[in-house]
Formats: structure tokens, C-alpha cells, sequence
């Protein structure tokens, strides 16, 4: 009995394509990832861009970039300082 | 002797670790860059699927990408990219969810609201039954679910959590259960409720 539970416990949390909750959850996914990325996204990695180009001392690791050239924090569409 | 030479040879003075050419570092930046743009898309869904919210999502998916950029020197290139970034991303949510928690807590009417389209089609329907379920099991639970559908193998999973195997599988069982129970359950079900009331 007990094996027979932990038999179905293994197959109960593989991947099975034709599970709905699977299948449902795939597709959230999958949404999300199909829609366009905003263009914050982009203007976030430009900032970084931007300060790769002005802090040459950066590639010694003393400093975080992250933390100086993001340190507006992120922005919404729209250019919203959060 | 020779094993302290190259050591020295590799390291310099004083344990130091010698600084890489700038190309190098330059180049190594290129390419990490790339893979963040690469990742955007499955970040965005990631921190979707936390948080249920599309605005809130976005901002953690925006906080990851920035700590993994403050955070790449610590990355060890061949290694699995896309667990180390979830990694960084769902610890910066539950830091951000323990703090938001001790000033908020959970109103399941309101959560309700955020979905606002009514959905009418049998998919549709179960998709947004889906999302409510997810909404309300367990972070760790919801979680689990999440990287497991996001191709993640369950060491992986393991990996990003930072809990054994076995409590993975756990989580996700437990998960896939309520689940089950909440899209099956009519009493549970905001849709069900409104086919209902309205079965035309």
C-alpha cells in the first residue's frame, strides 16, 4: 500500500501533456513570455549601458553598477520613478 | 612547490585574485547582457505568476535584473543561468512580500477584483479558475508549480528554493492537489459561481 502511494505520488508530480493543470499552467506561462517586453525593461539595461560607458573603474568590482546606475530604481511605463 | 607557484601565478600578491584584462571584462559584460535581454520574458512570467499582479510583477522582474547585473560577477558563466536569476528574483520576493506583510494583509475579496474580465469561454474560464487557485495556495507551493512548468527539472527547482529535493516534491504535489481541489471544488469557484447565476 504504501509503495503503491509513493508510486502514484511519482506520478503524480511528473509532467504529463495532457494534464490540464499542466497544461494551464504552461500557458500562463507562456503568455506572459509572448507578450511584448515594455520598454522600460530596455531603458533599464540602457542605464546600465550608459553607466558601463562613464565608470571605466567599474571592472574592477569595487563598486556596485547596479547599485549607482539604478539607484532611481525602476521605472514603469511611462518613465515613473517608483 | 610548483603547486604554490601556480597558485601565486593565478592569484597574485597578497591572495589577491589577479584583474582580468578589460577586453575580457568587457566582453564577459557583452555577453551577460545578452543573456539578461534573453531572459526578460521568462523573468516577467516568473514574477507574474508570484505575484498575480501584472505592475507588482514587473517591478520585481525590473529589481532582479538589476541585482543580477550588480550581482555578475558572482555568476560562474556555463552554469544555469536561468536558475541563478529565479534564484535571485524569488529571494527578493519574499524579502519584499515579509516586509509588505508586516503592513498589509490578505483580503481575498480584493484579490478577487484584480480579475476583471469576466471570462466566457470553457478555457478561458479554467485558466482564470487556475490563476485564482494559484493566487491562493502557499508561496512555496505556487512557486514550485511555477519553475516546474517553467522547464525547470526538479533539482533545479531544488536549487532556486534552496530546499531539499524531497520537499520539492512535496510542494509540488501538495500544489497540484489544491489545485485540483480548487478548480473542481464549485463552492471555491468565482466562475462557477457566475455560471450559476447566469447559466445562459
Amino acid at each position: 500500500m504504501a509503495k503503491d502511494e509513493k508510486a502514484g505520488v511519482g506520478r503524480a508530480v511528473g509532467r504529463r501533456a495532457d494534464d490540464p493543470i499542466a497544461l494551464g499552467l504552461r500557458k500562463l506561462w507562456a503568455d506572459v513570455e509572448q507578450e511584448d517586453v515594455p520598454d522600460h525593461f530596455l531603458d533599464l539595461l540602457d542605464r546600465i549601458d550608459d553607466h558601463r560607458a562613464t565608470a571605466p573603474s567599474e571592472s574592477s568590482g569595487a563598486e556596485n553598477p547596479a547599485a549607482t546606475a539604478l539607484e532611481d530604481g525602476p521605472r514603469r511605463a511611462g518613465g515613473d520613478r517608483l | 612547490m610548483t603547486a604554490d607557484l601556480v597558485s601565486v601565478s593565478r592569484t597574485g600578491v597578497a591572495g589577491e585574485p589577479p584583474e582580468p584584462p578589460a577586453e575580457n571584462v568587457a566582453a564577459a559584460d557583452a555577453e551577460f547582457r545578452r543573456d539578461l535581454v534573453g531572459i526578460i520574458p521568462s523573468l516577467r512570467a516568473f514574477a507574474r505568476g508570484l505575484c498575480g499582479n501584472r505592475d507588482q510583477a514587473d517591478d520585481l522582474a525590473q529589481e532582479a535584473l538589476a541585482k543580477a547585473w550588480g550581482a555578475r560577477r558572482t555568476y560562474t558563466p556555463g552554469t544555469n543561468f536561468r536558475a541563478w536569476i529565479f534564484r535571485i528574483l524569488r529571494n527578493h520576493f519574499y524579502t519584499t512580500a515579509a516586509v509588505a506583510r508586516r503592513f498589509t494583509s490578505y483580503d481575498p475579496e480584493a484579490a478577487e477584483r484584480l480579475l476583471t474580465t469576466p471570462p466566457n469561454q470553457g478555457g478561458e474560464r479554467m485558466l482564470a479558475d487556475l490563476q485564482r487557485g494559484l493566487r491562493a495556495l502557499p508561496d512555496e507551493q505556487r512557486e514550485a508549480l511555477l519553475l516546474l512548468e517553467s522547464g525547470l527539472q526538479w533539482a533545479e527547482i531544488a536549487d532556486v528554493a534552496g530546499v531539499p529535493l524531497g520537499t520539492v516534491k512535496s510542494r509540488i504535489t501538495r500544489g497540484r492537489a489544491a489545485l485540483k481541489r480548487y478548480i473542481e471544488g464549485p463552492e471555491d469557484r468565482p466562475s462557477a459561481r457566475a455560471t450559476a447565476a447566469n447559466p445562459g
